[in-house]
């Protein structure tokens, strides 16, 4: 009796209920369950997502994504918190620490919920994908091989990405509701800009700190990667456009002098 | 002059930003469909009758699912998608004839379950996210229901399905034909669902469309992970891995 109605309480629809979750954020007693909720929505969810993301390299990496995805969620909530209020006092909604703290972990509750329920369907789709290559464990990037296996490596990653983005998107666009309930429609509006700006761009760096999810074929399946805080997401992605615009300018010369 | 700083007064600086409420179009759309037959069925749950009421009036099916008899009709509507998945297959594998004539109908059924299945989790989250009530049951049975009315459909168009699978060999010109099928059936599927959570919870559901283009997607790469399903039979067992874009442009190409 007691499991079905902690089931019952923790179920989906309350994660979404505006008027409960405003009731929630005004009322500290209501607010325990709020967090409880949402964070067993992040474990559940996140994990089975996780699961589901690490799987094609090996069952491994599906168990060590499966713990880093929840942790990875969490931890956007904690770097961020203080940032949003400071952020939502400025754009007009008056919330205290613990109350944006509690509403963006029910925005991440409402994108683990999601993650969970979408993990069937990517497994489906995961199971599907060409397994990679167990024969370029130990190459280089650069080996042929190896180039070969990441042509369904960078796919599924992109895949994984948008999935993961697209769920903290709507889980965030869910606070807007709760957000219009606490302040006005202008100030929810940016306040809500703000929280995805932050969350987004916060989410990435820490994404990759506790990358790989998906790892590489060439590698074996590993928990952190062994270059740590050496360099961060965004000069990654620098280099990596700085690479392309440089072999293309390579590959124009080239022509030319043929 | 007093009249108007009194009204100004009440103007709140907030007001201004707040825009007037969108009309409910799809919820009327929804309300007109089922609200008028949202009855009772006042009958035996027997498929074939539910089958009738499916196609006549679903409105009584999807009370009977969330107000009476609802594990009766989600069984009794499973039941119906069996027995017109496994009609539909015996259909299809008569291009072929042989074994496809039981492995057909063996993949359809087994393919619509799991289907069902895998997408479950996915459109109860998305009816909660869509500002839906119900329980993870009665999302399910909502779901049966729709998926009944899809096979249903699907067995109505057998008959044209057999006229031309006598007339031709061809396995590609059959593909075709079945994927048109399935997609006029599916519409129709799909539309009962959507206009079922709009009327229940009275709002517009409009991420719910985001779970029709997945449950899409899904049943796409199952017919691929079950081919084949139109021409020879090669087996039981599961063909190697394919996403189905490019079994798809591998068919159109003759390969």
């Amino acid at each position: 009796m007691t499991l079905h109605r902690t089931i019952r309480a923790l179920a989906p629809p309350r994660l979404f209920d505006v008027p409960a979750l405003a009731a929630g954020l005004a009322d500290p007693r209501q607010a325990r369950m709020l967090l409880v909720r949402a964070s067993a929505a992040i474990v559940l969810g996140g994990s089975a997502y996780g699961f589901a993301f690490g799987i094609w390299r090996a069952p491994l990496q599906g168990l060590y994504a499966g713990v880093k995805l929840p942790a990875v969620l969490f931890t956007v909530v904690a770097v961020s918190t203080v940032i949003n209020t400071i952020l939502a006092r400025l754009l007009g909604a008056r919330l205290t620490l613990a109350q944006t703290a509690a509403a963006m972990l029910t925005a991440m509750g409402g994108a683990g919920a999601l993650l969970g329920a979408l993990a069937p369907v990517v497994l489906f789709f995961v199971w599907h994908a060409p397994g990679p290559d167990p024969n370029v464990v130990g190459l280089p990037d650069s080996h042929p091989a190896t180039l070969r296996a990441m042509a369904v490596f960078w796919p599924l990653l992109l895949v994984h990405i948008a999935v993961i983005g697209a769920a903290g998107l709507l889980g965030n666009v869910k606070l807007y509701a709760l957000l219009k309930k606490l302040t006005n429609r202008r100030a929810a509006r940016r306040t809500l800009a703000a929280w995805i700006a932050v969350a987004g761009f916060a989410g990435c760096e820490i994404a990759w700190l506790y990358s790989p999810f998906l790892c590489k074929p060439n590698f074996p399946p590993h928990f952190l990667a062994r270059t740590y805080f050496e360099g961060n997401f965004y000069e990654h992605c620098f280099r990596g456009v700085r690479s392309v615009s440089s072999n293309a300018r390579e590959r124009a010369r080239y022509r030319m002098h043929r | 002059m007093n009249t108007d700083s009194a009204s100004n007064a009440t103007v709140s600086p907030a007001s201004q930003w707040e825009r007037p409420p969108r009309k409910p179009v799809l919820v009327d759309e929804a309300n007109r469909m089922l609200a008028a037959d949202y009855t009772s069925m006042e009958a035996d749950l027997r498929p074939g009758r539910l089958a009738e009421i499916l196609v006549k009036s679903p409105a009584r099916a999807l009370f009977e699912v969330i107000n009476g008899r609802s594990a009766g009709v989600g069984l009794a509507a499973l039941v119906i998608a069996a027995v017109c998945m496994a009609a539909c297959g015996v259909v299809m594998g008569m291009l072929s004839g042989a074994h496809q004539l039981w492995a057909v109908p063996v993949k359809l059924v087994l393919g619509s379950l799991a289907s069902l299945v895998i997408c479950l989790p996915s459109l109860y989250i998305f009816v909660c996210l869509s500002g839906g009530t119900h329980s993870l049951a009665q999302v399910y049975r909502v779901a049966t229901l729709a998926v009944a009315l899809f096979s249903i459909i699907l067995l109505g168009f057998a008959p044209v399905v057999w006229v031309f699978s006598q007339a031709t060999s061809s396995a590609a010109f059959m593909g075709f034909l079945h994927f048109m099928f399935w997609g006029v059936a599916i519409g129709f599927g799909l539309r009962l669902l959507l206009a079922a959570f709009r009327y229940l919870n009275q709002c517009e559901m409009k991420t719910l469309r985001i779970w029709c283009v997945l449950y899409l997607l899904v049943q796409l790469q199952m017919c691929t992970t079950l081919r084949p399903l139109v021409g020879e039979y090669t087996g039981f067992g599961l063909q190697p891995k394919q996403f189905f874009l490019s079994h798809w442009t591998l068919a159109m190409a003759g390969r």
